[in-house]
């Protein structure tokens, strides 16, 4: 007993010389991330965790509105499109200041374009159709096209868009290497918030630029805590050691939350699809309208979600394309019994991403149950997507259907079809190559008219879920979870995983 | 001569170990341009950054240019963090080390507390029960059940981290933050670094306790019925010098060979424990890398590892000599 007194008092005391757990001030904001931040430089990596850091830290000239993928200005005051397509003409706002103190101008955009273009940097392929870049006056800069790209503008608001880099990095710190160096680990934006703390792999702290252009924060501190695993963040969440989880609660605990906490959910772009390899067992189609049947996901998308999934409408996140109905699936059983019996026995591998693999693999699991019930046999297997990416060079030793939740890089639904369907995207994972598809997605990605456009890209969805090379599974909500009295948290559905850090506040 | 045999040879080995893990990344279906360039980049753009960086040449090429730049110290930059992976270690490798001399410190404590009085005939104590049983657990349960216990419910110590949001880490010299506070003045620092040490030190000392606490007991016990001991009795020593002068250095040998193998069981709960607790040391770095087909990191790290376990092992070749001479007559 008096060994117990003293190892408390012991402990006790330790605390109090160590000043414990510090008691955190109401302006301080604390968010983890199960990832550490690679980089600070907006142009040479592709990160899903920092995006919201760098999304208070630079900006770029227009960005999505709240709750929407509508565009509005950001650095840009104004911006019009000449009638050919070909030219974008930008109106900066004119009392934009660098972390710096220095003055924005329409050459710093210029410069930092410049550098953006560089093929050696990661994201330099946003803007690959970009033929000219100019800065006729202070506050005017021009972007001309090599062919009219009404995603353009997508492109600039996309969570990896560009975001001006100030000449504080891009002259000061230029180095040998256009300050990449320099940039991993310093800033010069324009945001509401300069990076203040970098501690690698546990801690990066914000603080607020008082000589911020726009409005003020409210919050004085963003603290970003590196906390691999998720058990843990919701430990933290429910001492009251972090504010909110941006991503990754997992669904079966989002109905019995504890008391003190709240959830938002909204729409984001991540669909949930499978891709058919169409070269092996799959590769004869009334097989393949028999497997349809199984997968329509009205029969387990509860159990695999939670609730927090609907059926998907189209191969278009509802966020980017609002179609009417959600996609007609076979629903006869029976005859889908009946091809299968009728053909040599079937097994099928389901794949499934290593991306939020937990949610996956049930998902995978409730389908291969679904297989089940029409005399298919299916085994699973998790592949990380840089494997995905290698299935086209062996059709034969990839799996039959490949299970992913993966988002495009904007709004627009040529990011769709430019990321997952045309026989060149990256993430056609099987191959898929249609020719009369590619002519109706070239065609598509010229329409500027929104109704028409949506019509056109809706009708290619459809004929690739005719020829079952891809199938529209699920529109799975994100969910933040949150600190009640936290309010304006903004999401927008093309920036995965962010809250705003500008708008964010405590009630 | 003894030592330098044993550097020879440690070389070899070293050079043995890059091609295995470099020839093993080949042949694992992983893309480390994609994790640079991201998913959604053409084609043509991933196969550009390939080729600047060499990766599109054949692996006795890649292989041999990395030899080269390794034999002037440099481990080439992490495809993840953009940094020299000499920079990245230097940054992550004093938090682990901290770490695992931590739980040693702790481990061997507990192991003679374990060992002790098990030895001298006073049969099982509490502290040896108590450890066989948390080690017989998973690593990560105990951390875990530790984690809610210490940290969440009771409040004693934190749940992870190095050190608290309003604490800035020391400017070095040795990365060891403990050591560090202490070293700039900041003593405040040290008691917050160790009090942050506690729970990820204590889970991963229990598995070190256990193993030498055994070996311990059962080289003890064998050495106590030596006549020796007897002699040292009959002369009057107390029992306190005759297990510190007699036996303890006459059964050390195999607890202290035993420490190269628990080094190596440490680093592969280190990069279970770091996750678990937020620890920013080198296992966090490592699992990270993987996760990003990080080549240059993961050898980075497979070779200060490497070397780090080469060298202790050579140490304890010298320990042992030292402490037995007919080892190195053998």
């Amino acid at each position: 007993m008096k060994s117990t007194v003293a190892l408390r008092a012991g402990i006790a005391a330790l605390a109090l010389v160590a000043g414990k757990l510090p008691v955190c001030a109401e302006t301080v904001l604390r968010v983890a991330y199960q990832k550490d931040i690679s980089t600070f430089d907006p142009d040479n990596a592709f990160p899903l965790y920092g995006i919201d850091a760098l999304h208070v830290i630079y900006q770029g000239l227009v960005q999505y509105q709240p709750g929407t993928t509508e565009l509005t200005g950001w650095l840009a005051e104004r911006w019009s499109v000449s009638e050919d397509g070909l030219t974008y003409r930008f109106r900066l706002h004119d009392n934009v200041r660098f972390h710096d103190g220095r003055a924005l101008t329409a050459s710093d955009v210029l410069a930092y374009f410049r550098r953006r273009k560089r093929p050696d940097l990661a994201l330099s392929y946003f803007l690959n159709g970009v033929a000219d870049m100019k800065a006729p006056d202070a506050r005017t800069f021009v972007i001309r096209l090599t062919a009219p790209d009404p995603a353009f503008l997508d492109r600039l608001a996309s969570a990896w868009g560009p975001k001006v880099v100030g000449p504080g990095a891009l002259v000061d710190h230029a180095g040998s290497d256009h300050a990449e160096t320099w940039l991993n680990e310093h800033e010069d934006g324009t945001g509401p918030y300069r990076i203040t703390q970098i501690n690698r792999g546990q801690r990066y702290v914000l603080s607020r630029n008082e000589d911020y252009w726009g409005k003020r924060p409210y919050f004085d501190r963003i603290q970003i805590e590196i906390v691999p695993q998720m058990a843990q963040q919701m430990l933290m969440l429910n001492k009251g050691d972090l504010d909110l989880i941006q991503n990754g609660y997992p669904f079966e605990q989002l109905r019995h939350l504890p008391s003190g906490l709240r959830l938002l959910v909204y729409d984001d772009l991540g669909l949930e699809m499978a891709y058919v390899n169409r070269s092996k067992r799959l590769r004869d189609p009334t097989l393949r309208r028999a497997v349809l049947t199984a997968l329509n996901p009205a029969g387990w998308l509860d159990d695999a979600f939670f609730g927090f999934a609907t059926p998907a409408h189209s191969l278009y996140p509802k966020a980017m394309i609002a179609a009417r109905e959600p996609v007609d699936f076979p629903s006869d059983l029976a005859a889908a019994r009946a091809i299968v019996a009728a053909a040599p026995p079937v097994t099928l591998e389901i794949g499934y991403g290593d991306q939020e693999r937990a949610v996956q693999q049930r998902a995978a699991e409730l389908l291969a149950s679904a297989l089940e019930r029409i005399g298919i046999h299916a085994t699973l297997r998790s592949y990380p997507l840089d494997q995905a990416l290698l299935f086209a060079e062996d059709l034969q030793r990839a799996p039959d259907l490949y299970l992913a939740q993966n988002y495009p890089d904007a709004a627009h639904p040529a990011t769709q079809t430019g990321v997952f369907f045309s026989s060149t995207a990256p993430l056609n994972f099987f191959g898929y190559k249609n020719p009369h598809i590619d002519q109706l997605i070239d065609a598509a990605d010229r329409v500027s008219d929104r109704a028409e456009r949506d019509r056109r890209y809706l009708v290619i969805s459809q004929q690739l879920f005719a020829d079952t090379a891809f199938i529209p599974l699920a529109d799975i909500r994100d969910v933040i979870v949150y600190r009640q009295g936290l309010t304006g948290l903004d999401p927008r559905p093309a920036l995965p995983w962010v809250v705003d850090y500008e708008s964010i506040r405590r009630e | 001569m003894f030592i330098a045999k044993r550097l020879i040879s440690l070389v070899g080995i070293l050079i043995a170990m890059t091609f295995i893990v470099f020839s093993l990344q080949q042949i694992i279906p992983a893309d480390p341009v994609r994790a640079i360039v991201g998913m959604n980049a053409p084609r043509a753009t991933a196969e550009a950054r390939r080729k600047e960086l060499g990766l599109d040449q054949p692996l006795p090429q890649r292989y041999g240019r990395y030899l080269s730049r390794l034999a002037v110290g440099d481990l080439g930059v992490s495809t993840r963090t953009h940094r020299p992976v000499a920079v990245d270690l230097a940054h992550f490798l004093p938090a682990s080390a901290e770490l695992m001399l931590a739980a040693f410190a702790v481990g061997i404590t507990l192991a003679l507390a374990a060992a002790l009085p098990n030895a001298a005939g006073h049969g099982g104590n509490a502290v040896a029960t108590g450890i066989i049983a948390a080690s017989s657990a998973p690593i990560f349960l105990v951390a875990q059940v530790f984690a809610l216990i210490l940290w969440y419910w009771l409040g004693w110590f934190p749940g992870g981290g190095r050190l608290g949001p309003d604490t800035p880490p020391p400017d070095g010299p040795t990365g060891l933050f403990v050591l560090d506070g202490l070293l700039n003045g900041h003593p405040s620092t040290s008691i917050e670094a160790l009090y942050h040490l506690a729970i990820p030190a204590l889970t991963l000392a229990l598995p070190v306790a256990a193993a030498l606490g055994r070996a311990l007991t059962s080289s003890m016990t064998g050495v106590l019925r030596q006549t020796y001991v007897r002699t040292a009795r009959a002369k009057g020593l107390s029992e306190f010098a005759v297990v510190r002068r007699h036996v303890l250095r006459n059964a050390a040998p195999v607890p202290v060979a035993m420490v190269g193998l628990q080094f190596q069981q440490m680093f592969m709960n280190i990069l279970i424990v770091e996750g678990l607790f937020a620890w920013p040391g080198v296992g966090s770095y490592l699992v990270q890398a993987f996760a990003a087909s990080d080549l240059p990191a993961i050898l980075g790290v497979s070779i200060a590892f490497g070397g780090c376990y080469l060298v202790l092992a050579a140490l304890i070749d010298v320990l042992q000599a030292l402490l037995d001479p007919r080892i190195e007559a053998r």
